[in-house]
C-alpha cells in the first residue's frame, strides 16, 4: 500500500475506532437509557 | 409503581432500543450497495464525503424522527395530525405508503438472499457457468422464489406479530452482534487471501488502497458528494418514519441525541466492513480495471455474478459463502422488520389489533409483493420510484421540525436532563437548513439532464418503463392521491391523542 493510502485508512478507520470508542464511554458512564 | 408500569410497555433496555436502531439501519444496502458505491466514487474521498453526510443530514434527522415519535407517541400518520393538525395527516400517510410500498419489494430482496444462503448450503451455485444467467432465471419467472418470497413475509410477520419488547426487541438483541461477527469474519477471510494464483489479480492489498486512498480530486466532483448522499439516505433510514414508530416505543428518560449517534455510526461500521471484506476480494481475483466493471455492473452483478464466482474458487469458500448470505439475510430481516412495523402502526393507532393490523400488512405486502417476485424489472421500477419518494419524506419530517420550531423542538423533545449528551444548537441548522438543503439538491440532480437524464430521454412519457419520468411523477401522484383520501380516513377515526406540545407522554396502553 502506499503512504497516502496507510494515511488515509488509518485517518479514517481512527475516526470511527475514536467514535466508537466515544460512545461505549458514554453508555458506561450512562445515566439516563 | 410507576416505573415498572413503565419497563412493561416499549422498549426494556438502552441495549435493545440501541440494536434495534442499529438493525433498522444495517440492510442489504449495507452489503452490497456500500462497497460497490466507494468503489465508483474514488473510494476514501467518497467515504469522507459520506461520513460528512452522515453528520450534517443523517444523524440529525434520525434525532429528529426519535423526539417526533417520542412526543406524539403516535405513527407517521397520527404523529402529523397530532403534532401539526389535521390538514398535514396526508403527510404522514404518504410516508407511510411509500415505506409499504419498499417492504413489498424488499421483502423480495430478502427472498433471493434466503435462496442464494440456501444454494451456499447445497453447493446449488458450484460449477454454473454463467452465474448472472443463474440469477436472472431466480428473479424472473421462477416460481420457487415465490416460495421463498413467502417464507420470508412469513418470518418477518412472524417476528412483528410478538410486538416491540417480546419479539423485536429479543431477536435484535441476538441478531445484530452475530451480524457483526459474521462481518468480521468475512473480513478476516478476505485480508488473509494473500496471492491467489490469478494471473493479472490486483491482490487484497490493492483492493485495501483503492478502498481507503483518498484522491482529493473527487471531492471536487459534485457527484461523488450526491452519490454519498444518496447512500447515506437510504442506508441510515430516514425519512421513512421507521425511527418515529420505534421513537414512540422508547422510554421518557432514552437519550434522544446519543442514540441517533449510535444509529448513525453503527450504520456506517457496518458499511465499512462490508466494504473491507467485499472490495479486496474482489481484487484478489481480479484485475482493478475487472474488479471496477464488476462494480459498475450494479449490485445484483457484485453480488449474484462475481461474488459467488469467487467463493467457488476460494478456499473455504463455500463457508464464506454461507457467512456472507447470512449476514445479508439478517441485515434484510432487521430493516424489514421496521418497515411492518411503519405499515401495521397506524393501524393499531386506529384501535386494529395488533394480529389484525399485521396480517393485514402481510397480505398487502403479499399482492404488492408478488409481481416484484415475478420480474425484476417491476422490483427495479419500484425501488426508482421509492428512492425519490424516501427524500420527500425527509423534506416532510423538516417542514414538521421548522413548523413547531426547531429551538423550542430541540428543547422539550430532545434534551432533559437525564441525557447523556445533548443536541445543541448546530442540531437546529442541520434540521432547518443544512439536511432540507442537500435533499433538495438530491431532486434537482436526479432530474436534471446533466444527473440521471430522465427527463429528456426517449422513453420520458412511457408510465410502463421501468424508469422513467412519467412512472416517477405518474406513481408520485397515485401515493399522493392515496395519501391525501387515507388522511381523511385517519382524521374520522378516534384514535387517542397523547400530544401535548411540552412533555413526553406515557408509552401508551395499547403499545404493550
Amino acid at each position: 500500500m502506499t503512504t497516502n493510502g496507510i494515511i488515509s485508512m488509518i485517518c479514517i478507520l481512527g475516526f470511527y475506532g475514536g467514535s466508537l470508542a466515544g460512545v461505549v464511554y458514554k453508555i458506561l458512564h450512562s445515566k439516563g437509557m | 409503581m410507576g416505573e415498572q408500569a413503565e419497563v412493561k410497555r416499549g422498549f426494556a433496555s438502552r441495549w435493545g432500543l440501541i440494536a434495534t436502531l442499529i438493525g433498522l439501519a444495517v440492510g442489504t444496502g449495507n452489503i452490497w450497495r456500500f462497497p460497490r458505491e466507494a468503489a465508483k466514487n474514488g473510494g476514501g474521498a467518497f467515504i469522507v464525503a459520506w461520513t460528512v453526510m452522515l453528520l450534517i443530514a443523517a444523524i440529525p434527522l434520525a434525532i429528529a424522527e426519535m423526539g417526533i415519535g417520542r412526543s406524539a407517541r403516535r405513527a407517521c400518520p397520527g404523529a402529523f395530525k397530532d403534532i401539526l393538525g389535521k390538514k398535514y395527516t396526508w403527510m404522514g400517510v404518504f410516508m407511510t405508503i411509500t415505506v409499504v410500498c419498499i417492504a413489498a419489494y424488499y421483502t423480495v430482496t430478502m427472498s433471493w438472499v434466503l435462496r442464494y444462503l440456501w444454494m451456499s448450503i447445497t453447493g446449488a451455485f458450484i460449477g454454473v457457468e454463467d452465474k448472472m444467467a443463474l440469477f436472472d432465471s431466480v428473479s424472473n419467472g421462477d416460481p420457487v422464489q415465490i416460495v421463498f418470497f413467502v417464507i420470508s413475509l412469513l418470518i418477518t410477520w412472524f417476528i412483528t406479530s410478538g410486538g416491540i419488547q417480546n419479539s423485536i426487541e429479543k431477536f435484535m438483541k441476538v441478531c445484530i452482534p452475530f451480524l457483526f461477527v459474521l462481518l468480521v469474519g468475512v473480513v478476516i477471510r478476505a485480508l488473509t487471501l494473500g496471492d491467489t494464483g490469478i494471473e493479472g489479480a490486483a491482490g487484497s492489498a490493492a483492493g485495501m488502497e483503492f478502498l481507503y486512498h483518498i484522491d482529493p480530486q473527487y471531492l471536487l466532483n459534485g457527484k461523488t458528494w450526491i452519490s454519498a448522499l444518496i447512500q447515506i439516505l437510504w442506508s441510515v433510514g430516514v425519512g421513512w418514519g421507521l425511527v418515529i414508530c420505534y421513537g414512540a416505543f422508547t422510554q421518557a428518560k432514552s437519550d434522544v441525541a446519543l442514540n441517533g449517534f449510535i444509529q448513525g455510526f453503527g450504520n456506517n461500521i457496518a458499511s465499512l466492513l462490508a466494504g473491507t471484506a467485499v472490495i479486496p476480494t474482489l481484487f484478489a481475483f481480479n484485475s482493478q480495471e475487472m474488479s471496477l466493471a464488476i462494480c459498475q455492473s450494479g449490485a445484483n452483478g457484485l453480488t449474484f455474478g462475481a461474488m459467488c464466482q469467487i467463493f467457488e474458487s476460494m478456499t473455504g469458500g463455500r463457508i464464506v459463502a454461507v457467512l456472507f448470505f447470512l449476514a445479508l439475510v439478517l441485515a434484510a430481516l432487521s430493516s424489514n422488520l421496521g418497515h411492518f412495523l411503519v405499515g401495521s402502526l397506524p393501524l393499531q393507532d386506529m384501535g386494529w389489533s395488533k394480529k389484525k393490523a399485521n396480517l393485514a400488512m402481510m397480505v398487502i405486502c403479499f399482492i404488492w409483493g408478488l409481481p416484484s417476485a415475478w420480474t425484476i424489472k417491476f422490483h427495479g421500477n419500484q425501488d426508482f420510484v421509492s428512492g425519490f419518494a424516501l427524500v420527500i419524506g425527509i423534506l416532510f419530517t423538516c417542514f414538521l421540525i421548522r413548523k413547531v420550531g426547531a429551538d423550542r423542538f430541540r428543547k422539550n423533545f430532545i434534551n432533559i436532563p437525564e441525557n447523556d449528551l445533548h443536541a445543541g444548537k448546530w442540531w437546529n441548522v442541520a434540521v432547518k437548513y443544512l439536511a432540507p438543503g442537500v435533499s433538495i439538491i438530491l431532486i434537482i440532480w436526479c432530474l436534471a439532464p446533466f444527473g440521471w437524464g430522465y427527463i429528456g430521454a426517449a422513453d420520458m412519457w412511457d408510465f410502463f418503463a421501468q424508469e422513467s419520468f412519467a412512472t416517477l411523477v405518474g406513481q408520485l401522484l397515485i401515493y399522493l392521491t392515496v395519501a391525501i383520501i387515507l388522511a381523511g380516513v385517519v382524521n374520522r377515526s378516534n384514535q387517542k391523542v397523547y400530544y401535548n406540545g411540552s412533555t413526553f407522554p406515557e408509552i401508551p396502553e395499547e403499545y404493550e
